[in-house]
């Protein structure tokens, strides 16, 4: 049997991260039986975003413009770079912290069992942007698994052998943790960070 | 349904689906396999002693215990390393069989990386030969006794040890006797001997990899101009 218009709706809407079958048929039938004027806008806005959004010439984040907003506003510093894996570190760190530097999205990090390297990483891009000699610091935002270490390190080394000065976001026991409950690896890690108090 | 309880280590994490993850295990009772994890990815981390048990049969088992048992922390360099050494048990060790003194190699391996006095090199060329031996490399069966400390030799892959022909010599493929007694007697120490070995037991590795690429390698960036090979330890 041929499958329905609305099949096809609720199987689209299953390409959404967490979105099972159930939950695409209560979004596929909420859309069609109570917000027809919201789907429209939704069905428009997505249309619109696909064909438009793309990346930032040069932080790579996702902009529908030539620079995004940071890279396009001329109050922010220019010689402190903050490297990143995804968009959505971007926006964590501009909406948890008063940093007013530049960005640098990885869109990925170095991971070589999945067979990604410096190279499959883009990060002769970022290396042009050091040589360029405007930064002074480079801030290593990257997450904090093996992969995110390692790309760290990576991308530490090639600062520092450009003479600029790289640091490392903290990491440890999360604000309004108990010890108890803190896995070893990250207490660890608190530790060897501990510094005076 | 098989219930199998033992140690191990994850080599690596790959997610799969909403909320689960595929682990590929390096562990005691049945060497390197795979088991399907339904987590929180944080609580799965590599280079990481782990109390292990999982149920099913075929190549994906369900995991239903996964306990950490001691954890090291590898910064740096040293974490390069780490993913080399689980890149390569990755790609070189056959599934479903325990090499008996292999995970310990393995352990011992990924504990030395975590201490900051640690020579990297023969650390490494330890673990290399320790993997080359598990793959029916024969090192240990040359007769230390009968080498010559300045002659060249060849050792192939498969075939074992020659002298050098005279062209060999010159494009820098031989090995002298006493790279070779010190490799396998109790660790090298001249330079020269260093890039020997380097060369000899990557030569042996890149013959078992049979064309597949060590993306680790590509991990350790170096001075313009520097070859890669020199950059890593």
């Amino acid at each position: 049997m041929k499958s329905s218009l609305l099949d096809e709706l609720i199987d689209a809407l299953r390409c959404l991260p967490g979105v099972g079958p159930k939950s695409a048929q209560r979004m596929a039938l909420h859309l069609l039986e109570r917000d027809r004027p919201g789907g429209e806008r939704l069905a428009a806005v997505l249309q619109d975003a696909m064909a438009r959004i793309g990346h930032c010439k040069v932080c790579r984040t996702l902009t529908e413009h030539e620079l995004c907003r940071v890279c396009a506003d001329p109050g922010r510093q220019r010689d402190v770079l903050c490297v990143v894996e995804t968009p959505a570190d971007v926006l964590a760190v501009e909406q948890a912290t008063g940093f007013r530097g530049q960005y640098h999205v990885l869109l990925g990090h170095l991971s070589p069992l999945d067979g990604i390297g410096p190279e499959e990483l883009g990060l002769d891009r970022l290396e042009a942007r050091l040589d360029e000699g405007e930064i002074r610091e480079v801030i290593l935002a990257t997450s904090t698994t093996a992969e995110g270490e390692v790309t760290a390190h990576y991308i530490g080394e090639l600062a520092r052998a450009r003479g600029i000065r790289s640091t490392r976001i903290a990491h440890g026991v999360p604000l309004g943790g108990e010890l108890e409950y803190v896995d070893r690896g990250t207490l660890s890690h608190a530790f060897e960070g501990r510094r005076e108090y | 349904m098989n219930r199998v309880h033992t140690t191990g280590f994850i080599l690596h994490v790959r997610p799969y689906r909403d909320n689960s993850h595929i682990l590929d295990l390096l562990t005691e009772a049945e060497g390197r396999t795979a088991c399907l994890f339904r987590g929180r990815s944080q609580k799965a981390r590599s280079f990481a002693r782990y109390e292990l048990a999982w149920q099913g049969r075929g190549e994906l088992k369900t995991l239903s215990l996964l306990e950490e048992q001691s954890a090291v922390v590898l910064a740096a360099q040293r974490l390069a390393c780490g993913f080399y050494v689980n890149e390569l048990a990755l790609k070189l060790l056959p599934r479903q069989i325990p090499l008996e003194g292999f995970f310990e190699d393995y352990a011992h391996t990924v504990a030395a990386l975590a201490r900051p006095d640690e020579d990297l090199e023969p650390l490494l060329r330890g673990y290399e030969r320790s993997l080359l031996h598990y793959l029916g490399e024969g090192l240990e069966s040359i007769d230390l006794a009968a080498l010559e400390p300045e002659a060249c030799y060849v050792y192939e892959a498969q075939r074992g040890l020659r002298i050098a022909g005279p062209g060999e010599r010159s494009r820098g493929a031989c090995v002298h006797g006493e790279t070779l007694r010190e490799l396998l007697g109790g660790g090298v120490q001249t330079p020269r001997g260093r890039q020997e070995a380097k060369r000899l037991l990557r030569g042996l590795l890149d013959h078992h990899l049979q064309g597949r690429r060590i993306m680790s390698r590509a991990l350790f960036p170096g001075a313009a101009g520097q070859r890669q090979e020199n950059r890593e330890p």
